[in-house]
């Protein structure tokens, strides 16, 4: 009876030192952002926060997707590393979304009918979906866009056609899997898209590193399909070490520490972590033997249906990205059908440091060095 | 008495270097021997061969050829690199000094064309003067990737397995210093002349490679040869249009389609004169040859994530990279040439 109150007191204990833990380096939404529900057809509600630009928007919306074990959080960590409020910044309305089982998103709960054992399939489908209807229906860029035109405004061509569009299609900005997301997305015919970033996002993983296995795996035996990996937990009992060592595997694996400061790190790793369902991890484990990018059934060829994209995608990839490293995300930029650009961010290109996997999200420079390159692609495919 | 003794040590030194002269140099005993051969349109190159104690005679000779450009040194530095290592594993090792590079002939105007043409099957027919059976290869680099694909034509049958290091597949322009250097003629030499062009040296071949004290200096000052007008003219079209088409014709592309060696592909992630995006799809681009990708990073707690010279001469490298090309040479199993049909490769 004792030992059993000891091990509860030490777990109240535990419990209570993580959420302090983790709040700690939680920042507030800022005042411009608002929150929403999206629902999927399946029955999730995701987690969409809006960045309504000041003044006219000067281009479409903008939803931003975080990649795996991640959450919304990832594009608005604080005001000083927020995609999401760069875009606002720069005329654009920014959405961002946690997909399901991460963030505020609903988690799995078989008894409100949110079954565990959700794929990357799924995901795309459901979410990925979700989501871009959700922003087109809810978006204020063409009431604002109206506004302006009603008090007099000059309004560009681009303007004009999103006002009228009764659902204009928006831009998309995709990180690691968020990216690979979209590549599905749009393979499959997915609708309602205009222009795509993606950022260090694979589409083979088959590279003959000895830590690919460790990386992907555990492998299908120890891993039911029904579970998630619980990636939120695990990062916050590792908050004690994170950002104070160097070249630890996380380090190694996720970003360069000449682009993002240990304070950084330690505030993405806490409060922007997501967990992992197992059958999304069983399915990017298969590519690191198979080299494909396939449905979780193995039916669907992903990459060989890429051809069929014909939206515009900026392709960035990382120089010092070890998990999506450069051949991996090239191999997604060959694939892809229609019209492309490539960039690559790296001291060779002009930047401070070669990027790693997340500086491209939560990088210090980030925001002068990259993002106005993928601001800029959007703009450039504007209407002519 | 002291013109008697000078005389006495005159007739002494001369009956010692006549003796020493004639005395046969004996290949089994060992050693670095550097030997001038002469191309079928004259111009004469260097090739090095390291024969290890015992003759090696019992495993197929290596022959390393570097990147365009550069010479032994970035095999072999002061006795440091991988041709005395693979040497000391056992092996008849040969470098060669392509045209244009080190200790070889520098025609006016020479051509990449021709090293394929002319330098590959004089260094082989030397080698095979003496040792018969297949030749296996280490190559690197832009050269590499086109002598690789000379084992479709000019050196048919004679090339057993391929170690390539850093070889494009996809050429492209990697950044805009590389394509500036070429634009001025491929005055790699000249970067060693200022601190601005010692850093772009560094940022396109070495750039946070890890390497020995002085020896990125010794490689800069001594490894480097200028590619000249026609050589770097024809680099440069290769990465624009994404092929090269050989003397007689053929291009890098149609030749990749019938490669069929078994090869070990190892690519440095930090590479910024090749990079590793341009270096990735030798598996689709050559279905018929057996190959193996390896990308260096540091996630496999190698020593860094190599450049273009540290995968050579890297502080790391005799411990991260040679022991692998050592180890795919002795790997049993695989077909002597590509004599044999490629299904058996497979």
């Amino acid at each position: 009876m004792k030992r059993s109150s000891s091990a509860a007191a030490l777990l109240l204990f535990g419990a209570l030192a993580l959420t302090g833990c983790a709040s700690w380096y939680v920042h507030p939404l800022p005042t411009e952002a608002h929150e929403f529900r999206a629902r999927t057809r399946d029955g999730w509600e995701l987690a969409m926060v809006q960045y309504v630009p000041k003044g006219v928007p000067t281009g479409r919306p903008v939803l931003l997707c975080h990649g795996i074990s991640a959450n919304g959080r990832h594009m608005d960590l604080d005001e000083a590393h927020s995609l999401a409020r760069f875009f606002a910044e720069h005329g654009r309305e920014a959405w961002t979304m946690s997909l399901r089982g991460t963030g505020q998103s609903d988690r799995i709960d078989p008894a409100k009918h949110r079954p565990g054992g959700y794929s990357f399939d799924t995901l795309w489908n459901e979410d990925t979906r979700a989501a871009i209807e959700f922003v087109r229906t809810h978006a204020q860029t063409p009431k604002l866009i109206a506004d302006a035109r009603h008090d007099g405004e000059t309004l560009t061509a681009e303007q004009l056609e999103i006002e009228h569009e009764p659902m204009p299609t928006i831009d998309y900005v995709g990180h690691s899997m968020g990216g690979m997301l979209v590549y599905a997305y749009l393979s499959q015919g997915g609708p309602g898209l205009h222009a795509v970033v993606t950022m260090g996002s694979p589409t083979r993983l088959d590279w003959g590193g000895i830590a690919e296995p460790l990386l992907v795996g555990p492998s299908e035996q120890f891993l039911s399909k029904d579970g998630a990996i619980p990636m939120e937990g695990l990062a916050l009992f590792s908050m004690i070490w994170q950002g104070r060592t160097s070249g630890d595997p996380l380090e190694r694996l996720l970003m360069n520490p000449d682009n993002i400061k240990p304070a950084t790190w330690q505030r993405m790793v806490a409060i922007g972590t997501g967990d992992i369902s197992n059958s999304v991890w069983l399915q990017l484990e298969r590519m690191t033997t198979s080299g494909r990018f396939e449905s979780f059934d193995g039916k669907i060829n992903y990459r060989e249906d890429m051809s069929r994209i014909h939206v515009p995608v900026l392709v960035v990839a990382g120089k010092l990205d070890r998990i999506a490293v450069a051949p991996a995300v090239k191999d997604g930029y060959r694939a892809l059908g229609g019209p492309k650009e490539w960039f690559l961010a790296a001291e060779e290109s002009g930047f401070h440091a070669d990027y790693g996997h997340m500086d491209m999200v939560v990088g210090e420079r980030a925001s002068k060095e990259l993002w106005p390159k993928l601001i800029d692609f959007l703009d450039r495919q504007r209407a002519q | 008495m002291r013109s008697l003794l000078a005389v006495a040590v005159l007739i002494v030194s001369v009956v010692s270097s006549v003796a020493s002269a004639k005395a046969p140099v004996s290949i089994e005993n060992g050693g670095v021997f550097r030997r001038k051969i002469v191309t079928s349109d004259g111009v004469p190159l260097a090739l090095y061969r390291y024969v290890p104690p015992g003759g090696g005679r019992e495993l197929a000779p290596v022959l390393l050829i570097p990147d365009l450009g550069m010479g032994r040194e970035v095999f072999d530095l002061d006795g440091s690199g991988l041709a005395p290592y693979l040497e000391a594993k056992g092996r008849d090792v040969f470098v060669l000094e392509p045209r244009g590079t080190g200790s070889s002939g520098v025609p006016v105007n020479w051509s990449i064309k021709d090293i394929i043409a002319r330098d590959l099957p004089a260094a082989v027919k030397a080698i095979r003067a003496d040792r018969e059976g297949p030749i296996e290869l280490v190559v690197h680099g832009y050269l590499g990737a086109l002598v690789m694909v000379s084992t479709t034509d000019e050196l048919q049958a004679q090339i057993g397995k391929i170690a390539a290091l850093a070889t494009p597949t996809d050429a492209e322009v990697p950044n805009a210093l590389a394509e500036a250097l070429l634009r001025s003629g491929g005055r790699l030499s000249g970067l060693n002349v200022d601190q601005e062009s010692a850093a772009i040296f560094e940022t396109l071949f070495a750039k946070h490679g890890r390497f020995a004290p002085g020896h990125l200096a010794a490689l800069r000052s001594r490894a480097f040869s200028d590619l000249g007008p026609v050589a770097s003219g024809e680099l440069l079209r290769w990465m624009r249009n994404g092929d090269f088409t050989f003397a007689d014709g053929t291009t890098f592309r149609a030749r990749l389609a019938k490669y069929d060696r078994p090869t070990l592909q190892l690519i440095p992630l930090r590479d910024n004169w090749v990079h590793p995006e341009h270096a990735s799809r030798l598996r689709e681009l050559a279905p018929n040859a057996k190959v193996s990708v390896r990308l260096l990073s540091m996630l496999d707690y190698i020593a860094e994530d190599y450049t273009h010279l540290s995968v050579l001469q890297g502080a790391g490298a005799s411990r991260d990279i040679y022991p692998l090309l050592s180890d795919f040479f002795d790997r049993p199993g695989v077909p002597p040439s590509n004599t044999v049909a490629s299904g058996e490769v497979r």
